[in-house]
């Protein structure tokens, strides 16, 4: 009883927020505005995001700062929806797996690079203290076994223990990001199997696989177009799940050449004309935006509510953020336009 | 209560009259413009008509312009000969006597951003209890005072190794507010990394000598000389908006009739430098359109019927009578109906009119409503406003019947009297007239259901849809089994009348309820389908079927007893005005006139909004659903649309 109203608790919530999200009048607004300060005046008025932004001084805002803000304020939406769960589940934790490893690739990344900026600049301070290991560890350790080290009693050491090489240089990151993930599916399809049943478990697991299918085809547009791999060569990055896609579609991916039969062997007959200058993750990210628009619509299930809502909501903050940027370099209205996935 | 009949224009002619054809059409008023270039024959050498609009930047600089003198944009009259160039010209030279000021005011408003922001922060450092000359006299030693968002204070804890203190003075949700000391030798990489932590420098002005105290007198004092300073700029440039508001306005007429009008190219197809446009216009406009583009010699009009392309969905264009005109409102929420569909705007505001004021009835209130209509439709010019008259007149009427005006449940009885009858028509609160009310609030229920299914019924066989028409819960099978058990079950509780036997169960219950369970294999039959077998299989068929029959017997129920609440809000009405009277009594001399004003104030606002939306959910989701699938085109002709906004 308590469970089935803090689960409609979450839906009217969800709905509620969802309510109050940009429209693409908005974005067009923001996007014609001439400076990051102009684009966080306008934030402010809007009433999602108005609290969130209630200290930011238009005049002084950088934007990596209003994207900071921007994400902690995801977070605290998260929160405040979670306190409303009283089903114990730890379904709900994925946010924070997420973080973990999206975190443990960039300090990877950051040490390849010779760190040029601190890992500790953007690391999401809300987030210490919450996570499995300490994140200050994280960017206070310099190589790869210090990182290793810093994540006792977690399942990243084991994972990651293979690819351990004493030159930083010598990590493949790709590999790294890999195992992280293919964890991190195989913890999340688990998680749902275990705790969910009906209608819950099919939603949950039909957006989850959509997602890793968009991720595997766009892997191998990436390594196929851009680094000449062999389909061989790829099968090993692709996650085991799919979820439209047929076995013969996907080989036919993996042989097609370029970027048009590339397209030809998974699109279907009708669908919005791609080309290879605006690439392949434009299509994606708009169909697993529409697919997870069109569920949280009709769905009934707080956890899947809770989930497509993540994601939409992670979407629009990315949407604002190309925003910001594209007025940074002064683009036009109508090419930042182009960039959102609406 | 019609669609009105469309006609499909053709124009073709030379890209040299383009410009020329596209005013014509926008000067026009009706013509709707499609997409060419989807409809046709890519392989035919067509192509869209590319270019950026000329008139996009001088638009922005009238926008700017307008914005910087605080003016709003407006249609205005234009002078003989004005055109676009004459326009550029004016608005350089309005832009020479703004920009000065303009740049000036922009200069002032920061700096005193700047300063109201260095008082905050000043404030915050009231703990300090050191002269600022002291500090920044230090040789070896440089310091920065400023806010670090709350978010980056955790993060300095990285920072251990490095040489700098920071001290933080006051806090707050979002920032740290104080004073980090570094090495004169180490400043540039420590300036560094609080940079990349967001640290917001507050600068502390030159001519802040001694302690925080005495540094907010300072810079309230040259606050104060520039504010004054920018209400002179304000000043002056109100007296620019004044004298140059008309030359704004004539500009922004003749740019944005361009622009809007460059704007339509986007429909155009062009091949060997000739143009293709096509569009919809309402017939009763096909000679006023025609006259309009006879003037074109060089430009081919053509008109063809409406369905002449099969690939283009002719818009819709209601026409309604004056009285349910306003109601186009309601369906347009619900959606726009489809060109060849039933346009319901008639229904609508008969059974809106009539079961607002039956739930809402009350001379003085719908008096009230009426005269706030009239004041919103002929002052505001809005479409709700002719709605509230209507419905403030319906519940005038049924007002006058329950004999309630203001609550007041007695005021009318020498006025019935007068006409001959010995008390008001319907008492309210009488036990007999309450049982009477609820049943004809059912019966208004079953009459508009039945009204619904009819049309579903007209609906289906126009389009030939004998699923629709026929075999559906809201088909001929769904009307008769409703209507027939309906008129059974009131013949035998009203008139003790029993038709209920085995013919009227057979024919109007059993063979209905036959058809809408077997109604897949049905149409096809009747549209003589060969594969009779459901796609599922058998078992699958009759499990749905089994407990959408039993949904559809369940619907008609609740869905008639959804009209239970016309009757309940005539009661919950004459309650709720019978507690405002009981507290208007309570009190004495002028408090009850006060209750009693509120209180129908509070009854107006709270009851009318209520028992309005009650009745579009009626309309919605008990008429509507039945017929209604509101996926139309609207009709909307390129006009220059002269909104101030940009």
């Amino acid at each position: 009883m308590l469970s089935s109203c803090s689960s409609n608790a979450i839906l009217t919530k969800i709905r509620a927020i969802l309510g109050k999200r940009l429209t693409e009048a908005d974005y067009a607004q923001m996007a014609r505005k001439n400076d990051v300060g102009e684009v966080a005046a306008l934030l402010k008025e809007n009433p999602s995001y108005a609290a969130a932004l209630r200290h930011v001084e238009e005049s002084q805002v950088h934007r990596g700062q209003l994207e900071a803000l921007l994400k902690k304020d995801l977070f605290y939406k998260y929160s405040a929806l979670r306190r409303y769960d009283f089903s114990g589940q730890d379904f709900y934790d994925f946010i924070f797996k997420q973080v973990e490893i999206d975190e443990i690739i960039r300090r990877l990344l950051l040490l390849q690079s010779g760190e040029q900026v601190d890992f500790v600049v953007d690391l999401p301070s809300y987030m210490l203290g919450r996570t499995s290991f300490p994140l200050m560890d994280l960017a206070r350790a310099k190589n790869f076994s210090e990182i290793l080290a810093c994540m006792p009693h977690t399942p990243y050491p084991a994972l990651l223990k293979r690819f351990e090489q004493e030159d930083i240089q010598q990590v493949r990151v790709l590999d790294c990001e890999h195992a992280l993930y293919s964890y991190y599916y195989q913890y999340l399809g688990q998680t749902i199997r275990k705790q969910f049943r009906g209608e819950t478990r099919k939603q949950l697991l039909d957006i989850i696989h959509a997602e890793i299918e968009a991720q595997n085809i766009q892997a191998i547009f990436r390594l196929k177009l851009y680094s000449n791999y062999s389909a061989d060569r790829i099968r090993p990055y692709l996650y085991p799940y799919t979820y439209k896609l047929k076995k013969q579609q996907l080989d036919a991916l993996l042989e097609a050449t370029d970027f048009d039969s590339m397209c030809k062997a998974f699109l279907p007959h009708e669908h919005p004309p791609v080309t290879q200058e605006d690439g392949i993750e434009s299509y994606l990210h708009q169909f697993c935006y529409h697919l997870e628009r069109r569920l949280l619509r009709f769905t009934t299930q707080a956890p899947v509510a809770m989930y497509t809502f993540i994601t939409l909501r992670r979407i629009e903050v990315e949407n604002i953020i190309t925003v910001i940027e594209g007025v940074r370099y002064h683009m036009p209205q109508e090419e930042i336009l182009k960039l959102l996935i609406l | 209560m019609s669609i009105e009949k469309m006609r499909l224009v053709n124009l073709v002619g030379n890209l040299s009259d383009l410009d020329q054809t596209l005013l014509r059409c926008v000067q026009s008023e009706v013509f709707a413009p499609e997409m060419a270039i989807n409809t046709l024959d890519k392989s035919s050498g067509f192509l869209p008509l590319s270019g950026e609009n000329p008139h996009a930047q001088q638009l922005k600089q009238l926008y700017d312009l307008a914005e910087d003198v605080h003016a709003e944009l407006s249609r205005a009259e234009l002078p003989e000969g004005f055109d676009c160039d004459q326009a550029a010209a004016e608005i350089k030279r309005v832009q020479e006597r703004v920009q000065q000021l303009s740049s000036e005011r922009r200069e002032k408003r920061e700096r005193i951003d700047h300063m109201e922001q260095a008082l905050i922060q000043i404030e915050h450092l009231h703990g300090l209890d050191v002269k600022f000359d002291d500090i920044f006299s230090m040789n070896y030693v440089k310091v920065r005072f400023g806010r670090l968002p709350a978010d980056s204070y955790p993060k300095l804890a990285f920072y251990d190794n490095k040489t700098f203190f920071f001290f933080a003075f006051d806090h707050d949700d979002a920032y740290y507010w104080g004073v980090y000391f570094a090495p004169a030798t180490k400043i540039t990489v420590i300036d560094d990394i609080f940079k990349s932590l967001y640290f917001e420098r507050l600068r502390v002005p030159d001519y802040v000598h001694r302690t925080p105290e005495e540094a907010i007198t300072n810079l309230n004092k040259a606050l104060d000389e520039d504010r004054k300073r920018l209400n002179e700029i304000e000043a002056e440039l109100a007296k620019i908006k004044e004298s140059e508001a008309d030359t704004l306005n004539r500009c922004f007429t003749v740019i944005k009739a361009a622009s809007d009008v460059f704007a339509l190219r986007k429909y155009v197809a062009t091949v060997n430098n000739r143009f293709y446009l096509e569009g919809f216009i309402p017939v009763s406009e096909e000679k006023k359109f025609q006259k309009e583009m006879d003037t074109m010699d060089t430009v081919s009009c053509v008109f063809q019927p409406d369905d002449a392309n099969p690939t283009l969905t002719p818009p819709t264009r209601l026409k309604n009578g004056r009285f349910s005109k306003p109601f186009e409102m309601f369906v347009g929420m619900y959606g726009t109906p489809g060109y060849r569909d039933f346009d319901p705007t008639l229904l609508v505001s008969i059974t809106y009119t009539l079961i607002f004021g039956i739930m809402f009835g009350d001379l003085g209130q719908g008096f009230v409503i009426a005269l706030i209509g009239a004041v919103l439709a002929f002052w505001k010019k809005m479409d709700f406003g002719r709605i509230m008259m209507r419905l403030g007149i319906s519940s005038m009427v049924f007002g006058f019947i329950y004999g309630s005006v203001f609550g007041l449940e007695h005021v009318l009885d020498p006025v019935f009297h007068a006409m001959g009858f010995a008390e008001k028509p319907i008492e309210v609160f009488d036990s007999n007239t309450t049982n009477m009310l609820l049943i004809a609030a059912i019966g208004v229920g079953v009459c508009s259901i039945a009204i619904a299914m009819m049309i579903n019924i007209y609906v289906g066989f126009k389009y030939r849809n004998i699923d629709k028409a026929v075999f559906s819960q809201n088909g001929l099978a769904g009307l008769v089994v409703y209507l027939g058990t309906i008129i059974a079950v009131a013949l035998l509780m009203l008139f003790q009348v029993n038709v209920l036997n085995p013919v009227f169960i057979v024919l109007v219950i059993v063979i209905p309820l036959f058809c809408i369970f077997f109604r897949e294999p049905l149409t096809k039959i009747c549209t003589r389908h060969k594969n009779l077998k459901p796609e599922d299989g058998i078992g699958s068929f009759i499990m749905e079927n089994f407990f959408e029959m039993f949904e559809y017997l369940l619907s008609y129920v609740s869905n008639t007893m959804s009209f239970l609440r016309v009757g309940g809000f005539i009661l919950s009405h004459a309650g709720m005005m019978a507690v405002v009277l009981s507290l208007s009594e309570m009190m004495s001399g002028a408090g009850s006139v006060v209750v009693l004003i509120f209180g129908n104030i509070f009854v107006m606002c709270l009851e009318g909004l209520i028992v309005g939306i009650q009745v579009l959910r009626l309309e919605f989701y008990e008429i509507f659903s039945r017929f209604y699938s509101g996926d139309g085109k609207p009709y909307e002709p390129a006009v220059i649309s002269y909104r101030p906004e940009r």
